[in-house]
């Protein structure tokens, strides 16, 4: 069953410096069950997606074209109303500094439980056992809950957020960036918490993240975007044994291995691209070091090439 | 091999900026132009006939009392036969002039004190912070009165001083706010690994960042600056010999003046207000261009 | 063997806690202690360790941007903190640093030919202008082509990665000797990473550098440096080169660190590490080893007193009773 999907989504913000496409006719489908990461740098429209999908963009925003479909509805159609039922109950959200997300003045686990007694009609009682098991799932003592927010470390911080996004028994989660700022130990109960959570719960989960690494452990399908369009998508094996888009195998070039062999990598040429450059071919031409004559005029499309294997590159169409 | 020039983006280009894209900020500016312009005619309007229309000692050889505005008087005389209009217009160079003057002396002593404070830090900052503190504590207005009938001196320049040098402390405190955060900004640790003296951290690296805000606690000391001088002048401890806007409403209620001659009370309380507005709002059009500014432009 | 450039001592840092009514300090934190380093010339040396663990502290120490609580530092034989004042201009020539946010390291209001030239400037007594042959060969050792297309923006016009590269040419401008970096390329997109290292490599042949390379992510540590010290709670923990800590790593928290690397291979399926969350309070002195609260290993020693340093074949040392 697709419990989300987007449909040739845009959506662009009006700045100082002009207009900037910051999603670009983008389309991707999670399948309940599903961990699907998209993976690229600052400014390729990542997190633009997460916001969009739950209607909460900054008022110089607007989406102009195609369709978020949560469950078969479109989500863009529906009032602000309507759309506040949906967020957090349907559709949670767990974002880099959700950790200052906690209110100082109460206790960790009060929160949860005003939240469950709040949300889910539980008694005083029901909410707390269902705290404890929370709690644990995600990793945390079920003792300190009765700390406040600054007694705890960044890692449990982000772990009781994870508990809080998991309270209403959202149907998907959208996490962006859940462990960019932590160190690797602390990520590492984080992504422990995850794991938990998608095998004890069957969770279906967006990951959003600039760290192939954590994805490629998180998630089982990724989706790679640059300058706001998804430029590849399948499933984690398939990319990561033939990645096709010349962007996706660079970024393979661009991580350095802690194990194996130590080689030097190249990584990928030029710069970053500016996000109010309205060229009409594909974004990432300027630093492709296999295009052809036509990427530079012509946008590719985002095309099934494989089975469950999409890509928008003339290079990769032409070699298949 | 052509060298390009350098762009602008120093202080102007933002004042410019933050003025010109706030409806508010525009009108401030426009409101200050108008008043310039009148305290630039001043001399002009004078020299049409100084007997007439000296604002002290000009006076209509035709009339004895307050009169309407005519012809020749447009904002009519006052009690003594003077001409409002040139009294009003020399009260523009008067606000001017002490606007201005205390603006950039507690401007010029509050960042000064600033900078050295929050970056030296340590017995210096102490020191220095408690000097503000006392100056702070003092209020001006009873200071200024006491100082005035202490040496029955009622000069203009005796209110100009005494207002600059106790209407720094506030800026003082936010620039040292400022410069203690700016210090430990990592452009100015790499200065000081390169081996910069402090003196040049000071002026060449923070001074220019927090510029910015030291304009804008400008516009508000000449607020204040204004206001309080003609609150003096109001309350009748200005210069008299001096017709400020406030020792014109002084004269228009001592001589039991007030709503009785609107031509007369009227302009200089609405010149009062509006300049003091004027300079507030071109300080909150840059707020929002400054703001941003100082912790990323 | 290499001459040692920068060498420390029992270096120690605490940084006082304000405690009290009259804010006397009473106690501190101790963020380094007892540092013992050797850094051959020539070599990039990796300091690695999660937050807390001081090696930030170590580099502002090595540049003298703060002052150790006891030990010492030594510049080619020289105590870097017994300087006169004329001394100490000439140890800033010797000394650079890289900082790891290129969005605060270069001044704002200052365009990047101001930025690049102004090591010279204070060092060689030179006026503002006239330096521009020098600073266009200094960016474009740094990769920014043209170097003139580059001269008189600011840097709010430049992406991260030329930023960094600004603040590489600026360190580099007076050749200094040693340069400290801290995490230069962690608040930089992956894409440009690569480069900036690979530039940093290029440039300690082409200038004859020795590095400090700070950094919390190991794959880094390992793509760059020759040899790894790690560091945990203000403590060198194990020492060695690169290949020999990374394949064989004997300190329990290097092991740990080297598990919880996410590796980016979907076939491969990665052990989580799940260390226990006690911590040791670090406004102790280190009584016993600072690990104790979270090894596995443990032993009635480990608590009774610090471990000292094992020689494990002199290109590897550990400070672990466990071993």
């Amino acid at each position: 069953m697709v419990v989300l999907e987007l449909k040739s989504l845009e959506m662009s913000y009006k700045t100082q410096e002009g207009t900037v496409r910051a999603i670009d006719r983008a389309s991707l489908r999670v399948e309940k069950g599903d961990t699907v990461g998209i993976v690229g740098e600052s400014g390729c429209g990542k997190t633009s997606i997460g916001l969009s999908i739950l209607r909460l963009l900054p008022p110089n925003a607007t989406i102009h074209g195609g369709q978020i479909l949560f469950k078969g509805q479109d989500l863009l159609s529906l009032s602000e109303k309507d759309m506040r039922r949906i967020r957090w109950k349907n559709i949670s959200m767990i974002f880099q500094a959700a950790m200052n997300a906690l209110d100082p003045v109460y206790r960790v686990g009060d929160q949860l439980i005003e939240a469950l007694v709040e949300h889910q009609k539980l008694t005083k009682k029901q909410a707390s056992d269902k705290m404890e098991a929370m709690f644990q799932l995600v990793g945390l003592d079920p003792g300190r809950a009765r700390n406040y927010p600054h007694e705890y470390s960044g890692g449990m911080k982000q772990r009781a957020i994870i508990a809080m996004s998991l309270i209403c028994d959202p149907d998907i989660i959208i996490a962006d960036e859940a462990t960019t700022a932590l160190d690797v130990l602390v990520q590492d109960r984080i992504l422990s918490s995850i794991e938990k959570i998608q095998a004890e719960l069957t969770m279906t989960m967006l990951y959003i993240s600039h760290d192939i690494a954590v994805i490629s452990e998180v998630c089982n399908k990724i989706a790679v975007m640059y300058a706001g369009n998804i430029v590849e998508h399948g499933d984690t094996m398939s990319l990561f044994k033939a990645p096709l888009h010349p962007y996706t195998q660079g970024l393979m070039r661009s991580f350095p291995k802690i194990h194996g062999k130590p080689e030097r990598l190249e990584g990928i040429p030029g710069e970053p691209p500016r996000l109010t450059d309205s060229s009409p071919g594909c974004k990432f031409f300027p630093r492709c070091q296999q295009s052809l004559k036509e990427c530079n005029s012509i946008r590719p499309e985002f095309t099934e090439i494989e089975e469950n294997h999409w890509v928008a590159c003339h290079a990769a169409r032409r070699s298949l | 091999m052509r060298i390009p020039t350098k762009r602008k983006f120093g202080l102007a280009h933002l004042l410019f900026k933050g003025i010109s894209q706030e409806a508010l900020g525009k009108i401030g500016i426009a409101i200050i132009i108008i008043f310039g312009v009148m305290a630039l005619v001043s001399p002009f309007v004078i020299n049409i006939d100084p007997d007439v229309y000296d604002p002290l000692i000009g006076v209509d050889p035709l009339i004895f009392s307050s009169q309407g505005p005519t012809l020749t008087h447009p904002l009519g005389t006052d009690h003594l036969g003077r001409d409002v209009f040139s009294q009003l217009l020399k009260g523009s160079q008067i606000a001017f002039l002490v606007g201005i003057t205390v603006g950039l002396m507690a401007t010029l002593i509050g960042t000064a004190i600033g900078l050295i404070s929050g970056y030296f830090r340590g017995v210096t900052d102490s020191l220095l912070m408690r000097v503000t503190d006392i100056i702070l504590s003092i209020p001006s207005l009873p200071l200024l009165i006491m100082i005035l009938c202490v040496f029955e001196h009622r000069g203009i320049w005796v209110i100009v001083m005494v207002l600059g040098l106790t209407g720094w402390p506030i800026t003082a405190r936010v620039i040292r706010s400022q410069t203690l955060s700016l210090r430990e900004r990592p452009f100015v640790k790499s200065a000081r690994v390169s081996g910069a003296s402090d003196w040049r951290i000071i002026l060449i690296h923070i001074a220019p960042n927090v510029l910015p805000l030291t304009f804008l606690y400008m516009t508000i000391g000449v607020t204040y600056a204004i206001l309080t001088e003609a609150g003096l002048g109001f309350l009748g401890f200005s210069d008299p010999t001096i017709s400020s806007w406030g020792m014109m409403l002084q004269w228009c209620f001592s001589t039991g003046h007030t709503f009785k001659a609107l031509y007369w009370m009227i302009p200089p309380g609405l010149s009062i207000s509006l300049l003091a507005l004027s300079f507030y709002l071109v300080g909150y059009s840059l707020e929002k261009e400054i703001n941003p500014r100082l912790r990323e432009p | 063997m290499s001459d040692v450039i920068v060498k420390t001592t029992n270096l120690t840092k605490i940084f006082p806690v304000k405690k009290g009514i009259f804010r006397g300090s009473k106690g501190g934190i101790y963020a380094v202690h007892d540092v013992n380093l050797e850094i051959p010339e020539g070599k990039i040396f990796g300091l690695v360790g999660e937050s807390g663990s001081g090696k930030t502290t170590i580099g502002n120490l090595l540049v003298r941007l703060i002052e150790p609580t006891r030990g010492r530092i030594q510049l080619n034989g020289q105590d870097i903190f017994d300087l006169k004042k004329s001394e100490e201009i000439h140890f800033r020539r010797k000394v650079q640093m890289i900082f790891q946010d290129p969005y605060e390291s270069l001044n704002p209001r200052l365009t990047v030919y101001e930025t690049v030239a102004e090591p010279l400037i204070i060092q060689e007594k030179r006026s503002v202008h006239g330096n521009e042959k020098d600073v266009l060969y200094a960016l474009e050792s740094a990769g920014l082509t043209p170097p003139q297309d580059f001269l008189y923006r600011y840097p709010h016009e430049l992406s991260g990665g030329q930023r960094q590269r600004v603040a590489i040419a600026r360190a580099l401008i007076i050749r200094p000797r040693f340069v400290v970096a801290d995490e230069p390329v962690s608040m930089l997109d992956v894409s440009i990473r690569i480069s900036v290292l690979n530039l940093m490599l290029g440039l300690k042949d082409k200038f004859g550098l020795t590095y400090l390379f700070i950094t919390h992510d190991l794959s880094i540590a390992r793509y760059m440096c020759d040899w790894l010290i790690v560091m945990y709670q203000g403590k060198i923990v194990e020492s060695g080169s690169t290949e020999e800590v990374i394949q064989h790593p004997l300190h329990p928290y290097t092991s740990a660190l080297i598990s919880a690397v996410p590796i980016p291979d979907p076939t491969i399926k990665r052990r989580r590490v799940e260390l226990s969350e006690a911590m040791e309070d670090t406004r102790k002195p280190p009584l016993r080893c600072r690990f104790y609260p979270k090894c596995e290993r443990k032993s009635p020693m480990c608590e009774q007193e610090y471990p000292g340093f094992q020689d494990k074949g002199h290109t590897h040392f550990v400070a672990c009773h466990g071993v």
